[in-house]
């Protein structure tokens, strides 16, 4: 349990997981750990809404990305931009201007070829991890129900494309997606039914659909024990206090009732995180993030969650 | 809107479509709804839900029979009826029904880029709702249809999918990869286009992509007023939208987008559920101190006087989280439209994982004060 969690040495990390569990939120934790540990880094969020940013506490930042701290750099996608930086800089095409509307044409392509949104976002990012100064490429990707066809794109599309300039390309990217040593998936999920049953079909479609290592799993949002074992008994008797023979002091059994709720939460997160770690392949390292209270309202939510995430990763 | 009740809003029309951001209880709200909906009337009430929770979904015994309604309680004075949506299913019943011949469905069917495409088309999940709701409603066999919707990055593709199915189709693109490359009808202008994609993408794979696109064309027609169809269908004043938030920053504001869109679409609001709220305590509205080892003297039974002190230190401490949860809630809620009736449900203690649970959240659904927001 001692050994430090090898993530940060990767150059490529795809954090995923279901809508709304904390994928931003694990990916500033992880930029953070990785750019304060001397790593250089750069983060992206995949789908464009901002929540990277404002998580990271700065203003939204675009495709060509901005250093938001020292070695930090954190961009958004764009799959136009990605289209256009494409052609021109590996295609060379001398006369882009005159293909139209790139917009239209690639919401077009997009929607009648599969997987050309998908190959156009991971071959930025690996060309970023592979090409530029970088250490660390991480992403902050898309939910669960889109990530698998974006991780199995490149594979997909050599199947499809028999010929073309771009199988080459295809070559170099699975050697770097595929490789567990330079790239992982982390997969997020809070303790609660939906996210969990999520995760252990995404884990196990993952390994079967792609060849790409799932490096942790990630709970967060975990609610943390109350009480010591030596406590809870105390508060059992406290809570059968009847209010009939009520001789307590002001608001008491609004804090039972309170405290009562707050456990039997906890009790129900505790069943659906052992559910989780039962389906998780043996040996999966499972990293645990306690719920920060108030974290939207208070800046300095990241700091304590990049805090949490390098004690558990013991890095 | 003053005195809208969730009931009254259940019996004045015929179909809820219930929206909001991933996660926020969607499925949930709709089942309970439903339920709502079915006990307190004679009515045939259908639920057509997408992706719900494991445990729900076995618990009312709705799995496995994808895409045919099933009964799933009778108890009350109607009835509660379920159907899970199957997308790739209602694909197949969408060339079914538009292809021009059974050769050519064959074809599609059988061509290779069918499955992708259909399964990423863009928003092909939220065209499938559409469509199959649609279906139910024109059927004239349920009196009440509450459609769940599928998760969305953004909650409002569902409204936007027959439009984007009508300019798919109508889109030049489209013309000019159906024309075969040699015609001379090809337009100059595309041929640039085509020099680059035969480049990156080679040339076999666009051969293959064009025949495709040519037999999806000969159903154009079809998918065209279908979706014009699927599209009036939620305007109409039959139709009410449910909108389903938690209390958090994100699904707040998408609801509160969702909203204004609704509205600018001529489609009413007619509630907003704010659900998976902290629990308001009673009597927990007044600030309290925890109190000191000296007024907890009369708690004789308990024997360590530092133990006792540390438990209630922590149980006034959660009642504070809790409290200062609520009014953080409370502000947040704020950000939704005003005029719109707004419900709280509360955070149950446990998952809504079987009917019980269902007909709980709708007991509290009923009685939950309506407040405008
Ligand atoms: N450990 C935590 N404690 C408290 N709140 C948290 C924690 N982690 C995340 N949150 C809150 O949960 C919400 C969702 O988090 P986040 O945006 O990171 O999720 P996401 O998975 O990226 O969502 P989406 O799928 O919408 O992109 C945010 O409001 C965030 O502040
Ligand atoms: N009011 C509530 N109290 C407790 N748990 C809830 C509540 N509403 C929903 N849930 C739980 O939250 C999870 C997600 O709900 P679901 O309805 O499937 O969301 P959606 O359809 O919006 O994705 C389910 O496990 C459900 O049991
Ligand atoms: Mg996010
Ligand atoms: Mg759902």
């Amino acid at each position: 349990m001692s050994t430090p969690l090898g993530l940060l040495d990767r150059r490529l990390l795809i954090v995923t997981g279901k809508g709304g569990v904390g994928k931003s939120t694990v990916s500033a934790a992880l930029a953070e750990c990785a750019a304060a540990r001397g790593r250089r880094t750069l983060v992206c969020e995949l789908d464009a809404k901002g929540d990277l940013a404002r998580i990271l506490g700065t203003d939204p930042v675009d495709y060509s990305g901005r250093e938001v701290r020292p070695d930090l750099v954190a961009m958004t996608m764009d799959t136009e931009q990605s289209l256009a930086e494409y052609l021109k800089v590996q295609v060379k095409i001398p006369f882009l201007g005159r293909i139209g509307p790139l917009a239209r044409v690639l919401e077009f392509v997009a929607t009648a070829a599969p997987g050309v949104r998908e190959i156009l976002t991971i071959g930025k990012l690996a060309w970023e991890a592979r090409e530029s100064d970088y250490d660390l490429v991480i992403a902050d990707a898309t939910a669960t129900g889109h990530i698998v066809g974006q991780l199995s794109s490149p594979a997909a599309i050599r199947d499809l494309v028999r010929l073309g300039m771009i199988r080459h390309q295809l070559d170099w990217m699975l050697e770097l997606l595929e490789d567990p040593s330079k790239t992982s998936a982390i997969v997020v999920a809070t303790p609660e039914e939906m996210p969990v049953v999520e995760t252990m079909e995404l884990v196990g479609r993952v390994r079967d659909d792609t060849h790409i290592d799932v490096g942790a799993a990630v709970v967060n949002r975990v609610l943390p024990a109350p009480f010591t074992a030596a406590e809870r008994p105390v508060f059992d008797t406290l809570a059968a206090i009847a209010p009939e023979e009520d001789c307590s002091p002001p608001g008491f059994f609004s804090a039972v009732e309170a405290t009562t709720h707050a456990l039997r939460r906890r009790e129900v997160g505790s069943s659906h995180l052992r559910r989780l770690r039962e389906g998780l392949p043996k040996g999966l390292p499972v990293l645990l993030l306690p719920e920060i209270f108030d974290a939207a309202a208070t800046h300095g939510g990241i700091d304590l969650i990049a805090a949490a995430l390098a004690a558990e990763a013991n890095w | 809107m003053t005195g809208a009740t969730i009931p009254g809003i259940l019996s004045g029309h015929k179909t809820v479509v219930v929206a909001g951001s991933g996660g926020v209880g969607k499925t949930t709200v709709a089942a309970a709804l439903g339920n709502l909906a079915a006990r307190s009337r004679e009515a045939r009430v259908l639920v057509l839900t997408v992706d719900p929770a494991r445990r729900l979904a076995t618990a009312l015994g709705v799995v496995g029979v994808e895409g045919e309604p099933r009964l799933v309680d009778s108890s009350g004075r109607g009835e509660l009826w379920m159907a899970m949506l199957d997308a790739r299913q209602e694909w197949d019943r969408l060339i079914e029904r538009h292809a021009p011949d059974k050769p050519t469905r064959d074809a599609i069917m059988r061509n290779h880029l069918y499955d992708s495409i259909t399964r990423r088309f863009a928003h092909s999940h939220e065209y499938a709702a559409m469509e199959r709701l649609h279906q139910f409603q024109t059927s004239g066999e349920w009196d009440l249809i509450v459609l769940d919707t599928p998760p969305s990055r953004n909650a409002l593709d569902l409204l936007d999918a027959p439009r984007r199915m009508r300019d798919f189709f109508s889109g030049r693109l489209l013309g000019w990869l159906t024309v075969p490359a040699t015609s001379r009808f090809t337009l100059q202008a595309f041929r640039p286009f085509r020099l680059v994609a035969d480049r990156i993408l080679g040339g076999p794979f666009i051969a293959d992509l064009t025949d495709f696109f040519v037999l999806i064309k000969t159903m154009e027609k079809g998918f065209v007023e279908r979706a014009t169809e699927v599209e009036n269908s939620l305007s109409d004043e039959s139709t009410v939208f449910v909108v389903v938030t938690t209390p958090e920053v994100g699904p707040v504001e998408e609801a509160a987008r969702l909203v204004g869109e609704l509205d600018r679409r001529n489609c009413p609001t007619g509630a907003i559920v704010v659900n998976r709220s902290t629990p308001r305590i009673d009597g927990g509205d007044r600030l309290v101190e925890s109190p000191t080892v000296a007024e907890l003297r009369l708690f004789e039974r308990i024997e360590s006087p530092e133990l006792l002190a540390r438990v209630v230190d922590v149980m006034y401490d959660t009642l504070g989280q809790m409290r200062h949860a609520a009014a953080l809630e409370a502000s947040l809620l704020e950000a939704l439209p005003g005029g719109v009736p707004t419900v709280a449900l509360p955070m149950m203690q446990s998952d809504i994982a079987d009917l019980e649970g269902v007909v709980e959240l709708a007991d509290r659904l009923a009685a939950s004060p309506v407040a405008l927001a």
